[in-house]
């Protein structure tokens, strides 16, 4: 390989006049490709799907909550349109763009939701959830039949829940959304960010 | 005016001063420090400074780019929208990869973006519809991925098809479409069924 194709510089040039289909292999092609090619195909990317697809699949699709895409859809039309955004990302992203922000906040609405939601519903599921996917959400300090509750969670404060005993109302929901617009920074940590961008992408 | 030039193996090139302005570089030094002395391009050797002056003399008369056009998001549009590449620029970049390389290098270093940009170009042409192991063969690159890495980029990727045709499905039915019964990606649904408790 020419020593020019390992200058970072000189690769963002290159990369930035391939098309979609093409970044997507030139970046499997080699670590030093990688980034480039990954940061091209954001700048590319149009339409919200790729990054709600960036939510853990098993909030996604919690039947319990059967708006779950719409909500994040509705989030991030939200937050694009607030003042808050320039302060939710903190890390090595050069240019915060209305992506950015609804990943963001729709990480927060579903955080957000949560507290509506019953515990007992969720982990009835045959496909438990396991939050591990979501940034910061913990499982809460209550006694479930057979639930060994983690210690080190129960040394944090608890999340304050909300139990309702059924699927949040359309008043509910829109106070979450509400609620949702005042957010102005939510932890997360630029290295795994970047792994979950880009094997979403992919 | 004749400007002076010394490549990195030591040639003195002497180009006119309009010539010579349509690198950045050299366009600063002029301004700076004047038109008295030699100017030494040390990372330049003297084959590929030949072409660059050559490429300067045929464009000499061209506007040059501002900066602000230049730099920032507003770029990549711009440089999308001037995606015409003319006969002469074609004939001229038509060199061999090595050569096209010192070029790239050479446009980067004494900050001549016309030129710079249609070597990326050209090379980001070389690359375009090609598959991973036509490109690694096309610039001879070492795949320095793991097969841990690779099988999980594949994982992933499929999985998240998957997930992105439903995706697409349910955004289009509007902010309360309500959106039931999705299947779980494979993956997700191996790492479900045991849960920690």
């Amino acid at each position: 390989m020419h020593h020019a194709l390992r200058i970072d510089e000189l690769l963002r040039e290159i990369v930035g006049h391939l098309d979609r289909p093409s970044l997507v292999n030139v970046l499997r092609t080699c670590k030093s490709f990688y980034v480039p090619a990954l940061d091209a195909l954001w700048v590319l990317e149009q339409s919200l799907a790729s990054l709600t697809g960036l939510l853990p699949p098993d909030v996604v699709c919690t039947e319990s909550v059967p708006s779950l895409i719409a909500l994040a859809r509705a989030a991030a039309a939200l937050a694009t349109a607030t003042t808050a955004i320039a302060n939710v990302v903190e890390d090595d992203v050069e240019t915060i763009t209305a992506a950015d922000v609804s990943i963001v906040a729709a990480h927060e609405v579903v955080h957000k939701l949560l507290e509506y939601v019953t515990w007992d519903q969720i982990l009835l599921q045959p496909w438990y959830p396991s939050y591990r996917g979501l940034p910061d959400i913990r499982l809460p300090a209550i006694n479930l039949p057979g639930a060994n509750v983690n210690t080190t969670d129960n040394m944090r404060p608890p999340i304050p829940i909300k139990i309702l005993n059924r699927d949040p109302t359309q008043e509910e929901v829109a106070r979450v959304i509400r609620r949702s617009a005042h957010i102005t920074h939510i932890l997360y940590t630029p290295a795994r960010r970047k792994h979950s961008l880009c094997s979403r992408l992919l | 005016m004749i400007v002076s030039l010394v490549s990195s193996d030591g040639k003195l090139y002497q180009v006119d001063e309009a010539v010579a302005r349509r690198s950045g570089v050299i366009y600063t030094v002029l301004e700076d420090i004047g038109n008295q002395k030699p100017i030494p391009l040390l990372n330049v050797p003297s084959h590929v400074l030949k072409q660059v002056i050559e490429y300067c003399e045929y464009h000499r008369t061209d506007p040059l780019p501002q900066d602000a056009e230049w730099s920032g998001p507003a770029r990549a549009e711009l440089v999308r929208r001037k995606a015409v590449v003319s006969d002469w620029d074609k004939k001229f970049i038509d060199c061999d990869q090595t050569l096209l390389f010192e070029i790239i290098q050479a446009a980067s270093y004494l900050d001549i973006k016309p030129l710079l940009d249609l070597g990326c170009k050209t090379v980001a042409n070389m690359m375009t519809g090609k598959s991973v192991e036509d490109i690694r063969a096309l610039f001879h690159i070492e795949n320095d991925f793991t097969p841990e890495e690779e099988t999980a980029m594949q994982v992933e990727r499929s999985e998240f098809e998957s997930l992105y045709n439903i995706m697409i499905k349910s955004m289009a039915g509007g902010v309360n479409a309500p959106v039931t019964s999705l299947p779980i990606p494979g993956k997700a649904r191996r790492r479900l069924r045991a849960p920690h408790y």
